[in-house]
């Protein structure tokens, strides 16, 4: 029984697709803020690095620390950092592609965590999730499909993973989900439409002018409800087979209507290939792969 | 035995997961509180998902007022010009600097950063004022009967360059 719940073969598709997905994702955002990268991240950056070490946890080694420690080889700080944002990016790539899998998912895992640490003042939600399913992409077999490696025709049968790492990225996926949505069922603005309202008001978040929500209130009611609906509901229904397409379908629409309505697009497609991955690449093990 | 081994990794992971999501885990002090809190930053385990939660906070914003030795005046705001992404980031470093900025050791120092930022990319001014200020939105009810958004000053500062330093 604790054999088949946790070590069952199943495809390795769906953390194949997210070891693809998510690096390709991170790599067209570093591309999106290249310009300004160094001013969040550098040695001259808006807030400079004695500052941001006031905000960051000691115990975890930020983009200064990993800078001046190559110092001693005669490479300037600047230098130094664009190297890093390199390694990165390159960590990224090969991730992508499914070459040396394990080593440029720790590249990018460490690399990731260093730019979020340093970059404490200005990251978001966004940074953490992919900080936690790059550690997963690390942990976990993710370089047994989808991979530009070359592979004998007799290793097709390793395109399995066994179950409980799926299990467990599901299941953080629920987790965020049901915390997101308890957590804002228990203030008033995601009940009355106040926080729709509010969110997509604010001149960061105004993608077209909404002011007309004001007079049918209903509406930002409405989304308000749904919001807390398809969060709130998601650890519970997305695992029927009868209901799993139609959450999975409604998550999709609500992360759309947040990059539409917010801008917020990184942050939804981030967590719209989460679920995707987790949930709608099948996870049966295609024939050959047991043959 | 290695199976059984992984399970309880396993396990132990999804507990810490659950626990991070109660906002547990930073309420653990002492060295098992600091050996948690070290995993979770590096796992992700112990991450809080309070997005826009329980209710929306207002936008802050860093806005500039330079002057010159002329008389000059120019107003800008820190994510003038930057992309949607990047102006989200930016963002949320305000917000830091304001949370920041609540220490009254920690003022003077993050809001003398941003004036010397733009002190950097403005060689002529030779005065910074620093406004934090956040995006007061009315209720629906209150937008209905008329009032307006506006921006509210939280903290400020003023800043001179010292003459010593290059025009």
């Amino acid at each position: 029984m604790e054999s088949d719940t946790w070590f069952r073969p199943v495809s390795a598709r769906p953390l194949a697709g997210l070891r693809v997905g998510l690096p390709l994702l991170l790599l067209f955002h570093l591309i999106w803020i290249s310009d300004d990268v160094l001013s969040l991240h550098g040695n001259r950056g808006i807030i400079p690095w004695e500052l941001t070490d006031l905000l960051r946890d000691p115990w975890v080694p930020g983009l200064p620390t990993l800078a001046k420690a190559v110092l001693p080889l005669g490479i300037g700080l600047h230098t130094a950092i664009i190297c890093l944002l390199s390694g990165y990016a390159g960590s990224l790539l090969s991730l992508a592609l499914g070459v040396y899998t394990r080593c440029s998912a720790f590249l990018a895992w460490g690399l990731h965590l260093s730019l979020v640490t340093s970059g404490a003042a200005s990251f978001y939600g966004v940074d953490q999730l992919a900080n936690t399913f790059l550690f997963y992409l690390f942990l976990f077999p993710s370089g047994r499909a989808l991979t530009f490696a070359y592979r004998p025709a007799s290793s097709r049968r390793e395109e399995t993973i066994p179950v409980g790492c799926l299990r467990v990225m599901q299941f953080h996926l629920c987790v965020i989900y049901l915390a997101a949505g308890l957590d804002k069922a228990m203030g008033r603005q995601w009940w009355n439409g106040e926080a729709i309202w509010q969110t997509v008001s604010q001149p960061i978040f105004s993608t077209f002018d909404l002011s007309w929500l004001a007079r049918p209130s209903w509406i930002p009611m409405f989304a308000g409800w749904s919001t807390l609906l398809v969060e709130i509901g998601y650890a519970f229904f997305i695992w029927p087979r009868s209901t799993r397409k139609v959450w999975c379908f409604a998550t999709i629409g609500l992360h759309l209507g947040v990059g539409l309505f917010m801008g917020l697009v990184f942050f939804s497609s981030v967590m719209i290939l989460l679920t995707v991955c987790s949930f709608l690449i099948p996870e049966g093990v295609p024939e050959r792969a047991v043959a | 035995m290695k199976r059984l081994l992984l399970v309880g990794a396993f396990s132990c992971h999804l507990v810490l997961v659950i626990a991070g999501a109660l906002h547990l885990t930073s309420r653990l002090h002492g060295p098992v509180g600091r050996g948690l809190r070290f995993y979770d930053v590096l796992s992700g385990a112990g991450d809080s998902y309070s997005f826009f939660a329980p209710a929306v906070g207002p936008q802050l914003r860093a806005r500039f007022t330079l002057s010159t030795p002329r008389g000059e005046r120019s107003e800008e705001t820190l994510e003038t010009g930057k992309s949607r992404e990047v102006g989200f980031r930016v963002g949320n470093l305000a917000g830091t600097i304001y949370i920041a900025a609540k220490r009254t050791d920690l003022r003077r120092a993050f809001l003398g950063a941003l004036a010397a930022n733009r002190f950097g990319a403005h060689p002529e001014a030779s005065r910074v004022q620093v406004d934090i200020e956040d995006w007061v939105m009315p209720t629906m009810a209150e937008y209905r009967l008329g009032a307006r958004p506006r921006w509210r000053s939280l903290h400020d500062a003023t800043f001179l360059r010292r003459s010593s330093s290059p025009p």
